[in-house]
């Protein structure tokens, strides 16, 4: 009976931390596999031939289809810059800086990765239809009603995702061209009213 | 007295916990039913190009872009080479071949390719040797020769939409991409396996002009 119950602990034991661990890592990541820049997170291998396993049980399990970051970064963004998570209700302000690649772009999707339907048909902005403003920024009001300016509609999903893509980001490095980006450069996520 | 009871135990544990985890993590590619290449595969037949509806309420992926056009195509090259041909919009524009893993090994964009129209001829690994493939088409085009480590796997064309009034140009210029085998056929893919497959042993008709 002892023994029985000794071992039950250690089947109990064994699945949960296993189990348990391993939807933890492949969900959320680490250090060595995702980039965390405020708000925005990217998994750094997604897409490489030479990705790590975690990446590609990420990838496997969502059913994303990434580039390499060499060629394209995507971050996403599930709280706002002070960490609080995105919702539909809230307004927020998302200012940019114009980024140093080819093209880019900011989408909102709901919790699940699907568009959120509204009457403008909006869902995202890029890099060539957002204004510059006179202090250099890139301004877009995330809300649930209208707003003037750059408005994306969130809705009423509840929770928000939103998606950074960067195609061909070109980052300097020592003097040289890289495929980075450099994090400070990120938009910030302000939380305007809730 | 409980824990010197248990405490081999919990170190079978832990230890069996580190096994299950490293099982899950390797695991789950070659398990999951909803990768990229289950939820294509469910509505695409094999090298084809498909044109997917721009910021559609039902997309087949999870947060796609809905400012970028997509068209992918699934390519199987156990019988023939494959080619993609797509014109490129603006240097905006890029191809990525990925294994059904989705794992890239080719990315190209308009901005790389210097040129407005674009031939990837995709040509296995294992069968690269015996080819007479070169970066000229028998039609004189210019070709780029994208060797594949596998004998299937998805070519993606993203083509970023510059804003509304631009999406269904973009989207009916990509539906002009094509995704096909290579007319003349190749060798008997059941010959692959074996390694080396002499000249002789080859059906003539079977040997590219």
């Amino acid at each position: 009976m002892k023994n029985f119950f000794s071992f039950l602990i250690f089947a109990g034991t064994s699945l949960v931390l296993g189990l348990g661990s391993a939807d933890y890592l492949i969900d959320d990541g680490f250090a060595l596999v995702v980039s965390r820049a405020g708000p925005w997170q990217t998994w750094v291998h997604a897409g490489s031939l030479g990705a790590d396993p975690y990446t590609r049980a990420h990838i496997a399990r969502t059913g994303l289809l990434p580039i390499t970051s060499a060629s394209g970064l995507t971050y996403f963004a599930t709280t706002d810059s002070k960490g609080r998570t995105l919702d539909s209700e809230c307004e927020y302000e998302i200012v940019a800086r114009p980024l140093a690649a080819l093209w880019w772009t900011i989408a909102v999707f709901d919790k699940d990765g699907k568009l959120i339907p509204n009457k403008a048909a909006r869902h995202a902005f890029s890099s060539q239809s957002l204004t510059i403003l006179p202090d250099r920024t890139q301004r877009i009001t995330l809300a649930p009603a209208a707003r003037p300016g750059h408005w994306l509609p969130s809705g009423d999903v509840g929770d928000l995702t939103l998606v950074l893509r960067i195609i061909r980001p070109l980052g300097v490095e020592g003097g040289e061209v890289t495929s980075r980006v450099d994090a400070d450069s990120l938009p910030r996520i302000r939380r305007v009213s809730c | 007295m409980l824990i010197r009871t248990l405490w081999p135990w919990l170190v079978a544990a832990l230890f069996c916990a580190g096994v299950i985890h490293i099982l899950v993590v390797f695991g789950v590619p070659y398990v999951a039913s909803r990768d990229a290449w289950a939820r294509l595969s469910s509505l695409s037949d094999e090298n084809r190009m498909y044109v997917l509806p721009v910021a559609a309420s039902e997309t087949p992926l999870p947060f796609m872009a809905p400012d970028i056009a997509y068209a992918f195509c699934r390519f199987d090259l156990r019988d023939k080479n494959v080619l993609v041909e797509t014109g490129l919009g603006d240097t905006t524009w890029s191809v990525a071949v990925s294994t059904r893993h989705g794992e890239n090994f080719y990315f190209i964009s308009g901005a790389d390719a210097k040129r407005r129209e674009l031939r990837l001829l995709l040509v296995p690994r294992q069968r690269l040797a015996r080819e007479a493939s070169t970066e000229r088409s028998e039609e004189g085009k210019e070709q780029n020769i994208v060797i594949v480590p596998g004998m299937e796997g998805l070519a993606v064309l993203r083509a970023p939409i510059r804003g509304p009034s631009f999406a269904a140009d973009t989207v009916a210029a990509l539906q002009n991409a094509k995704c096909q085998p290579l007319k003349q056929p190749l060798v008997d893919p059941a010959t692959l396996s074996d390694g080396l497959v002499l000249p002789e042993q080859r059906d003539p008709a079977d040997i590219p002009n």
